[in-house]
């Protein structure tokens, strides 16, 4: 009994350490030009004082033109960092619905608007 | 952080007032408590820039008045890069990062005295970050002459802190300075643009033009370059750039001796170690622009990595250097590292000798870039602390073998040490006061003191101690940490130079005005009273400044 629960317990923990696998985000950052701020935005990492947006949405294909989605996003006109994040059950929803319903995970810095 | 949010919009550039409970600097040694933080940014519906930056300036003193009617303190904040709690302000703090006008001197703009040329001069907004210097610079063919490691600092907290690179023969940021825009308090006559009266920079129409009394004289402008943030908002300086340039960056082991032969003198004629690159079809050694030396204080054997870089004529025919320079930046070591070495001490020296390549710089690969790309972002994933003392170059060897035996024999503190080496300031209190000053620095992860691990101010008091003893004078870098409340340590350090600072701060700012920017920070290094009593040239000075303002 106890081994049955231990193989169990083993299982969900490679499993939970497989799946963690599946998820992973990736920082594009320009080279040029400085970050947003926000002076409230104290948290360790690479957004302590930034200003950060989130977009954490699941939109139908139909929202989409040719792949694009536009937002009006930077009054500089320009990203200064965009973090996109893959995860385990974004890919999924993509596999089951046929790529109609799509996960998007985004949190992206705007350039500073320089005087 | 909590806060609340008001939007006024006064008359003219925006503010965003925060209450808040608590402030912290950008390397997290606060918190510190705070009630009020006042985001400001210019008005763009004002085209002209010259417009703007006068706008943004009488809304600054709006702001100051708010503040003296309601019996507050006030102080003006960028980055929050100083580890020390000198941005803090209990009561305001006056957020300038989105203040970042940047505007070319004209020939018209010169002092008819003046031997700088207008190409070279900018004026630049108190907020400009490091970083946005080098594009605009970049972008006119021009290049600040020094900065400090890193580039995020504000234009105004790394003069106001004199942050400082490792130029030999150029000095820290705030000796490209040559003229200031100081706001003193709210009146029509509070603002002052003060330069060298034995380096004129621009003309008395210019200060019309930016709405400022001209001072110009050697003792005030001294006082205000390196100001602690205690003259006043600081809201604009102009800048002495120079053409454009590479730098050429080496990387090499250097044995002990050879490295601290240079550093006793920096007389690479005739050291023991050559680059054979930068040494002349004649014969004679090229002097380098930087010199640094990086220490593991646990290993007395080991070669010094020491970094020197070389200036080069600007030619855009070289290999984009960001990608290998950001791999080369000192990495953070994470948090739970200090906490497990507080309560271990003895594994500190091999933890730092694992660690060894993610801090030092690699070793024989040589990189070329501007200022702007050698000095890179820095990202910063965990706490930090940092100590930078002060002392003359002949001292440096002497003064490292005190350290390193403190670090051992009090530790070990889970730090590095290095050495840089940067030519003298004029600035009355610029920590860079030796005619070459090495700059003996510790950069670590912060622990707490337990009764098995001594803290850092403890340690650091010991050092000044021992210093002290083997009658090593001394600075402190006002913009990292130390043992600020140290008995007498200011008079220590500076002698007299800071009883001629406060002199100077009364000549400019009324009694009820130096209160308001006074912070802790200024209280606890005992530099902020007030000489009600002049002496009797200053107190002419000052009569003559009022009698101006009037």
């Amino acid at each position: 009994m106890i081994s049955r629960k231990l193989t169990g317990f083993l299982l969900a923990a490679i499993a939970a350490i497989l799946l963690q696998s599946c998820s992973y985000s990736i920082i594009l950052s320009n080279k040029n030009g400085t970050a947003a701020t926000d002076p409230l935005n104290t948290k360790l990492g690479f957004y302590n004082g930034k200003q950060v947006t989130v977009i954490d949405t699941v939109i139908p294909l139909s929202l989409l033109k040719d792949r694009v989605m536009a937002i009006n996003a930077c009054p500089a006109g320009a990203f200064h960092s965009v973090e996109y994040k893959i995860t385990f059950g974004a890919m999924l929803r993509n596999t089951f619905t046929f790529g109609k319903r799509k996960s998007i995970k985004v949190k992206y810095v705007c350039l500073k608007n320089s005087n | 952080m909590f806060a609340s949010k008001t939007q006024i919009n006064i008359a003219m550039a925006h503010v965003t007032v925060h209450h808040i409970v608590n402030w912290d600097n950008y390397h997290f040694n606060g918190p510190w408590g705070t009630s009020m933080l006042l985001d400001i940014d210019t008005n763009r519906n004002i085209t002209s820039l010259i417009n703007r930056f006068n706008d943004t300036a009488a809304e600054i003193q709006l702001l100051i008045k708010d503040a003296v009617d309601n019996h507050q303190r006030f102080r003006a904040f960028g980055s929050g890069w100083s580890l020390s709690n000198i941005a803090h302000q209990k009561d305001r703090m006056l957020f300038n990062r989105n203040l970042d006008i940047k505007k070319e001197i004209t020939a018209g703009q010169l002092h008819p005295k003046t031997t700088l040329q207008a190409e070279n001069l900018f004026l630049l907004q108190c907020g400009t970050n490091v970083k946005e210097i080098t594009e605009y610079l970049f972008k006119k063919g021009k290049s600040l002459k020094a900065c400090g490691a890193s580039n995020g600092q504000t234009i105004a907290g790394a003069i106001s802190t004199g942050v400082h690179g490792a130029a030999i023969d150029m000095g820290s940021i705030q000796d490209c300075v040559v003229g200031i825009q100081l706001i003193t308090g709210p009146a029509p006559g509070n603002m002052f643009y003060l330069e060298r009266a034995s380096q004129p920079a621009l003309n008395d129409d210019f200060g019309k033009t930016i709405n400022s009394t001209v001072i110009r004289h050697d003792g005030l402008f001294n006082a205000a370059l390196v100001s602690l943030g205690a003259f006043g908002v600081i809201h604009g300086v102009v800048v002495e750039a120079e053409d454009r340039f590479l730098l050429k960056r080496y990387v090499k082991k250097i044995n002990r001796a050879d490295a601290l032969q240079i550093a006793e003198g920096l007389d690479f004629t005739n050291a023991r170690f050559k680059i054979a690159e930068e040494v002349n079809a004649d014969g004679t050694v090229i002097r380098p622009y930087h010199y640094k030396l990086y220490i593991n204080p646990y290993k007395d054997d080991e070669d010094f990595v020491t970094e020197i870089i070389y200036k080069k004529p600007y030619t855009d025919d070289y290999p984009d250097p960001v990608p290998f320079i950001q791999t080369s930046i000192f990495k953070d070591v994470p948090t739970w590292v200090a906490c497990f070495a507080a309560k271990h001490k003895r594994i500190i020296p091999l933890i730092l000798s694992a660690l060894k390549s993610e801090a030092f710089p690699e070793v024989d690969k040589d990189v070329q870039g501007t200022l702007g790309e050698i000095f890179w972002d820095t990202a910063q994933s965990s706490r930090a602390f940092g100590c930078g003392v002060g002392i003359n170059m002949s001292d440096c060897s002497k003064a490292l073998q005190i350290f390193t035996e403190r670090m051992n024999t009090l530790g070990p503190i889970p730090g590095i040490l290095s050495m840089r080496f940067v030519k003298g300031s004029a600035a009355t209190l610029a920590f860079t006061r030796f005619p070459v000053t090495c700059v003996l620095e510790v950069d670590g992860i912060p622990w707490e003191a337990n009764a098995n691990m001594i803290g850092l101010d403890e340690f650091l008091a010991e050092v000044i101690k021992a210093f002290m003893a083997a009658g090593i004078a001394f600075t402190l870098h006002w913009g990292k940490n130390a043992p600020w409340s140290f008995p007498n340590l200011i008079d220590i350090m500076y002698g007299d130079a800071d009883d001629e600072w406060k002199n100077m701060r009364s000549v400019l700012l009324s009694k009820q005005m130096a209160d308001v920017f006074s912070n802790d920070f200024l209280s606890t290094v005992k530099l902020d009273d007030y000489r009600v009593n002049l002496p009797g040239d200053l107190a002419t000075l000052k009569n003559t400044i009022a009698g101006n303002m009037a």
